[in-house]
């Protein structure tokens, strides 16, 4: 795979150390000081298991691009993490080009929620405490310029892949 | 499960079967518990019970798929439930953290060192744990539109002690 067409060559497999992101829309799903992520961003839709991410493989602009494309005009930033992050509570995260290449999904393995109603105590405690450990471990990055095309913000990539060269180092001012 | 058995005024009305999966006995030997503190008032100033409760309307009037990924909007039902919670538990609690969920339910979050509290409001149920960093998970749920009037103090109890309050609060819930 290269720089120049990351696309080429996209395993299906979703390495631990790959870099997983999110798109955010809503500032309901960060804290006030748009800092932090919070746990309902990673909550599947109603009758849904699974929740949309994309794989940073394709690059920084792509996963910006694609998360204006899904997100409308309300897309405020992007959220990133690892996939052994995802998986370690209990989560799968696999490759889902179905829909579009660098699309993936994370399956939480819980009963999907109905909608107006919350699940019952045992359920919403598992969910709460998954969607925490996820939080927890994501690093939300505020699109500083969330109207105009490609990605600004510091490198989403979180680590690199065994056998790859690490990224370079990002030399902008932090926004 | 809690089930509510007299006044929903006593904070004896609740009971708790023993048969609960969730419950633990407390673990009295190992490290050393948080201290509780003097407690200064919990109860939030009129000023911020109202501002939550903006927030609340605020949350109550966002439209479907706000999230970007297919979100319900709240029911007014669900928001009605929301409200008389809340109102019933400012009494006796600090402010929650308060989050709409793409189900269309609302959450109000309490954290502290003894743990936290989560309740789910619904259209027709409200769903609600409390997580003792130190003791047992205590689940409950029922319908939305009663939730029980001593869930507060006890809830308030358990994660924001006075001497002596947490164990009080503990053995009721163990009856």
């Amino acid at each position: 795979m290269t720089a120049a067409d990351p696309a080429a060559d996209l395993p299906i497999e979703i390495h631990d150390a790959e870099t997983i992101v999110r798109a955010v829309k809503t500032p309901h799903h960060v804290n006030p000081a748009e800092t932090r992520i919070r746990p309902s961003a990673f909550r599947p839709a109603p009758g849904h298991t699974v929740l949309s991410v994309m794989r940073q493989l394709m690059g920084d602009d792509f996963c910006k691009d694609k998360g204006v494309e899904i997100c409308g005009n309300e897309y405020i930033g992007l959220a990133a993490i690892a996939a052994a992050e995802v998986r370690r509570p209990g989560s799968l995260v696999v490759d889902y080009r179905d829909d579009f290449l660098g699309h993936a999904h994370i399956d939480h393995q819980l009963p999907a929620i109905q909608r107006n109603e919350p699940p019952p105590p045992d359920l919403l405690q598992q969910l709460d405490d998954r969607c925490k450990k996820l939080a927890a471990a994501a690093v939300f990055h505020k699109d500083p310029s969330p109207t105009v095309p490609s990605w600004a913000g510091s490198a989403l990539r979180l680590a690199s892949l065994p056998g790859e060269r690490p990224p370079p180092v990002d030399l902008r001012p932090p926004v | 499960m809690f089930q509510l058995t007299a006044s929903s005024t006593s904070i004896t009305s609740l009971s708790f079967a023993a048969s609960a999966p969730m419950w633990t006995p407390i673990n009295v030997q190992s490290a050393p518990p948080p201290t509780p503190m003097p407690r200064p008032q919990l109860r939030p100033s009129l000023y911020q019970e109202f501002a939550a409760h903006r927030h609340l309307q605020h949350i109550s009037n966002l439209a479907d798929n706000w999230d970007g990924y297919g979100a319900t909007s709240i029911h007014a039902d669900t928001a009605r439930n929301a409200h008389r919670a809340l109102t019933t538990l400012l009494l006796s609690l600090p402010l929650p953290e308060i989050t709409p969920n793409s189900n269309g339910t609302i959450s109000f979050e309490w954290q502290s060192p003894f743990g936290h509290a989560n309740l789910e409001m619904g259209l027709t149920r409200y769903s609600f744990f409390v997580q003792l960093a130190r003791g047992p998970t205590i689940p409950l749920d029922g319908p939305a539109a009663s939730v029980p009037d001593v869930l507060g103090s006890v809830v308030a109890a358990l994660l924001f002690p006075v001497t002596g309050a947490q164990d009080t609060a503990l053995t009721t819930f163990a009856k």
